[in-house]
């Protein structure tokens, strides 16, 4: 058989395509190019003969590899197949969306493509962006929801946000935004809907949700507006920052404690070894001790403490070995500035822990607090020096601090064995009706600006029976002239009130006795005086001496009744 | 006589037998009237406050009465009419020797002295040179 006719009729067929308005082009079984036509090379671009015998897809990649995918398969199979199938592609270069029908037949494939129209085109877009969209939602490992602007109803969600919040898929759509977050949260929300979220805006924030469970979840929620068939709505991605808020929050936390402890702390925080040497010291060895920490690493602690203190010190420190933790009473160490300074310090034993492998300590500067706890007991011992000369309770009253000392005369005259007493135990003290007016008189006093004070007043003893007690105070002022502190003596006086008592029953008897002297016996003695003066001898009248005998009688036993009264009544 | 008429106002009846002897002895007054209590005293006053020359020139109160003492005496006299006041002159007696009574006798605008008991010839002779001058000065 001659090749002319093959060769005639496939210069018909070239002239042919050449005509049709489809862009045409040929592959064999390898997708090798065979051949195209005068639409094809102006689609394409096609200026020489390079695509000829070259690969389809290194020329064309992006448009024809869907077609490669699917149909490479029946090439390979290298059967005899008659199919056409048509795909739709996007030819980047041109920005044109082409529709590609590929007819399989033995040669290879022929592959005619059509541009789309302007409207098809668009359409194309559309939806091949909401499949794209789709399947992003769907597929994201991110949870992600799509709820209603208006009413907050969810109206989509992915796996990943089922899988997260513990709620199916029919369940979120019967929600509302507000299902998933917490009570405080929701008046949170309330503010962000109406105040934060606007249309065409995204914007983040950190909330707390909480899972179908209860178990609430601390998230990083990223929003876009969106239309959603036909719905103002919003599209939510959210991270689940739970673990990491957790171990976060627990770093800054425990960060934050270090530093308070030993960097910021008043507390020192030293590390030894068994022997007392400095292996690590805190900051604060600058301001406790005097000294840089680095400067003690090597040193013995034994050689900063005082003399009189070191061997209980040193048997403290030993104790720890087997006790773990031991607490020192206060012992003086040599500041680097030379002074004495009172420590309070706690001993760890840490020797087994790999991380530490020392003797922790904490100690504390407790100067001020001793010399104030010793000076109050020179106080009290010269108080009870001064009690033992004097039976009057001596008390110390502190007015800033409210509290006051008192001698062994508390315990010597109201039976109290006390050495420190509020005020207030003081006022409990003090008989109601006497209290007002004490406290009204100090405070008189301090107005005044009056230094000595004399009291008499009952004050309760232990047994629960009111003696009555005379007290001489000092009042003291400091340099603005404010009074603070008063310092008194209480002395009883519950005998020489009942003494004065009963010379007042006295004297009342003796007042009334003069009285009776003075009115009851004097008017008869009067009369009696009166009537002997009337009795005149020299004119002898008898009848003035016979009125006035009977009366002189009278008066005389009158003298006598109020004389019997007066004894009477001093013996009563 | 010294004086017209002399009021002696005094429960004890015998101060006022007394008082009454002794003036008359000594011609003390014309008219010597007693009376036992302030009450009547009260009520004899203003029987005479239509006829002021019958009102007594001296009238010798005693200090302790049952019911009406001399002192609430001089509170009723205080509301007499002036025309009475003005005419008499009280002389507040007591055997007292409190001298409180004596104080307050005298603390009172209308006692012009103060005379302790018995009366005897020499008081009323002082009292007659007390009246004269005014000077009150009495033991």
């Amino acid at each position: 058989m001659s090749n002319r006719p093959i060769q005639s009729y496939n210069n018909l067929i070239d002239n042919i395509l050449d005509y049709i308005k489809e862009a045409y082009i040929q592959v064999n079984r390898e997708w090798i190019i065979t051949g195209w036509n005068t639409s094809a090379a102006r689609v394409f671009s096609i200026t020489n003969k390079a695509p000829m015998g070259t690969h389809l897809m290194e020329n064309w990649p992006g448009v024809f590899s869907a077609i490669y995918a699917e149909l490479d398969v029946y090439l390979l199979a290298d059967t005899d197949i008659n199919q056409e199938k048509v795909f739709e592609s996007k030819f980047e270069d041109e920005d044109l969306i082409l529709e590609i029908k590929a007819i399989l037949n033995p040669a290879g494939i022929s592959l005619l493509v059509n541009k789309l129209s302007r409207s098809k085109q668009t359409e194309w877009n559309d939806e091949n962006e909401r499949l794209k969209c789709e399947a992003a939602f769907e597929k994201s490992p991110l949870p992600k929801w799509i709820y209603d602007l208006e009413t907050l109803q969810f109206l989509d969600v992915n796996q990943a946000a089922v899988d997260l919040y513990g709620y199916s898929k029919e369940e979120f759509l019967k929600m509302k935004l507000k299902d998933i977050r917490t009570d405080e949260e929701k008046v949170v929300l309330d503010d962000i809907i109406q105040n934060q979220i606007k249309k065409d805006m995204t914007n983040q924030s950190l909330v707390i949700h909480k899972r179908k469970n209860g178990e609430e979840l601390f998230v990083s929620v990223k929003g876009t507006s969106m239309y959603y068939n036909d719905k103002a709505a919003r599209m939510v991605f959210v991270v689940d920052l739970t673990g990491l808020h957790t171990i976060a929050g627990a770093l800054a936390s425990s960060e934050q404690r270090f530093k308070l402890l030993v960097q910021d702390g008043s507390d020192l925080v030293t590390i030894f070894d068994q022997q007392g040497v400095y292996k690590f010291a805190s900051p604060t060895a600058a301001r406790v001790l005097g000294v840089e920490p680095e400067l003690l690493i090597g040193k013995n602690v034994f050689d900063f403490v005082h003399p009189e203190d070191r061997e209980t010190a040193r048997l403290q420190f030993k104790l720890v070995e087997t006790q773990n933790r031991v607490i020192m009473p206060p012992f003086r160490y040599r500041h680097f500035n030379g002074e004495t300074r009172w420590m309070e310090t706690i001993i760890t034993n840490r020797l087994n822990d790999p991380v530490i492998k020392g003797i922790i300590t904490n100690s504390r500067d407790v100067t001020e607090r001793i010399l104030q706890e010793i000076e109050r007991k020179k106080i009290l011992d010269r108080f009870n020096t001064v009690s033992k000369a004097t039976s009057d309770t001596i008390w110390d009253l502190n007015l800033t601090t409210s509290s006051i000392t008192w001698n062994k005369g508390l315990q010597g005259l109201f039976g109290y064995k006390l050495d420190f007493t509020t005020l207030d135990w003081w006022k409990s003290k003090v008989h109601p009706d006497d209290l007002e007016r004490i406290l009204a008189h100090f405070v008189s006093m301090i107005k005044q600006g009056l230094a000595k004070s004399k009291l008499e007043y009952r004050f309760q003893c232990a047994n629960g029976k009111y003696k009555a007690v005379f007290d001489r105070s000092y009042i003291q002022y400091d340099e603005h002239g404010r009074g603070n502190r008063i310092i008194g003596s209480m002395q009883d006086v519950t005998e020489q009130k009942r003494y004065i008592a009963e010379i007042e029953v006295q004297n009342a008897k003796l007042r009334e006795i003069s009285f009776i002297q003075s009115h009851k016996l004097r008017a008869p003695l009067a009369a009696f005086m009166g009537l002997i003066s009337l009795i005149d001898t020299k004119d002898k009248d008898p009848e003035t001496f016979y009125e006035i005998h009977p009366m002189l009688l009278q008066t005389a036993k009158e003298i006598d009744i109020v004389i019997r009264t007066i004894t009477e009544e001093a013996e009563r | 006589m010294k004086y017209r008429k002399v009021l002696i106002i005094d429960d004890a009846q015998i101060d006022r037998y007394m008082a009454e002897k002794m003036m008359k002895k000594y011609e003390f007054s014309n008219e010597i009237i007693t009376v036992e209590s302030a009450m009547d005293a009260l009520e004899l006053l203003e029987s005479f406050k239509t006829n002021p020359e019958a009102l007594p020139d001296l009238i010798f109160l005693d200090i302790n009465m049952p019911q009406m003492n001399g002192f609430d005496f001089l509170d009723e006299y205080e509301k007499l009419p002036e025309l009475i006041r003005k005419k008499c002159i009280i002389i507040m007696l007591s055997s007292s020797l409190h001298p409180e009574d004596r104080q307050r006798a005298l603390q009172n605008p209308h006692v012009f002295t103060f005379l302790s008991k018995p009366i005897n010839a020499e008081k009323l002779r002082e009292l007659c040179e007390m009246t004269s001058t005014g000077s009150n000065n009495l033991m």
